[in-house]
């Protein structure tokens, strides 16, 4: 894994609703048509995060006679990229309180 | 994949900081400092040896053990959450580096070959239940 393609993963990743559409898939290869039916969204938005999902190489759209199945490739399901996310995104999380911390004070 | 047990996973991050490096040293070390920021819950024995916990947002709980002190540039610890034991630890790294108008913060956390191999286990489950999946022999519960 490159730190471009990292990027992309942690930047593919950085959605609520991603993240959620990207477990969903790990249940199971499905249609976004039966995404939808899950989510409070249209089928041209899941279409659009999927689309972002595979562009950072998380799922690979595959072609079953006339409907797409979305499956989560099986590298991104790779432990080391899984803990490289949450430990990422714990770090934003703390390493913005702190900036935060240090903005609201007034400068001397 | 490249990220094998030579190569461990590694998370890299800095921020500018808009303080002295002795108060981003205070933040860093102090457990006082560390709640605001770092963890709700913090204790920690800045010394070479000393003992830490941890409780963090979501709850989960990390012992660590501070592997190595340079008071006011570096301090390093091995940390792991409590459910897993030491097994699954891995190594915090925070380094202060003064910068004009500011200071730097330098965070490095390495997970450690027994991780790295306990997630290539687990991706390797992860793949046969694909594989399975696909296959259509396997309904996960």
């Amino acid at each position: 894994v490159t730190a471009g393609a990292l990027d992309g993963i942690f930047a593919a990743l950085s959605d609520p609703t991603r993240r959620a559409l990207l477990e969903r898939l790990t249940r199971g290869p499905d249609t976004a048509t039966n995404l939808v039916g899950d989510l409070p969204m249209s089928r041209q938005a899941v279409v659009k995060h999927l689309q972002v999902l595979a562009d950072a190489g998380l799922v690979q759209a595959e072609r079953h006679g006339r409907e797409v199945r979305y499956a989560p490739t099986p590298a991104s399901l790779d432990g080391a990229v899984d803990w490289m996310v949450r430990a990422g995104a714990a770090w934003d999380a703390r390493l913005n309180r702190l900036r935060a911390r240090f903005e609201k004070q007034p400068s001397p | 994949m490249v990220l094998e047990n030579e190569n461990s996973p590694i998370v890299q991050r800095s921020v500018e900081l808009d303080a002295s490096v002795e108060e981003v040293w205070c933040s860093i070390t102090e457990a006082d400092h560390l709640r605001e920021w770092f963890a709700p819950e913090v204790e920690l024995d800045v010394i070479a040896g000393g003992a830490g916990h941890f409780v963090d947002d979501d709850g989960v709980a990390r012992t660590a053990v501070v592997e190595d002190i340079c008071l006011g540039e570096r301090l390093s610890f091995r940390w792991w959450p409590d459910e897993s034991g030491p097994v699954g630890s891995t190594v915090v790294t925070l380094v202060v580096a003064p910068r004009p108008g500011g200071t730097r913060l330098f965070v490095t956390e390495r997970a450690l070959t027994a991780v790295a191999s306990a997630a290539s286990r687990r991706s390797w489950t992860w793949r046969l239940d694909l594989l399975l999946l696909h296959t259509g022999l396997f309904v996960r519960a």
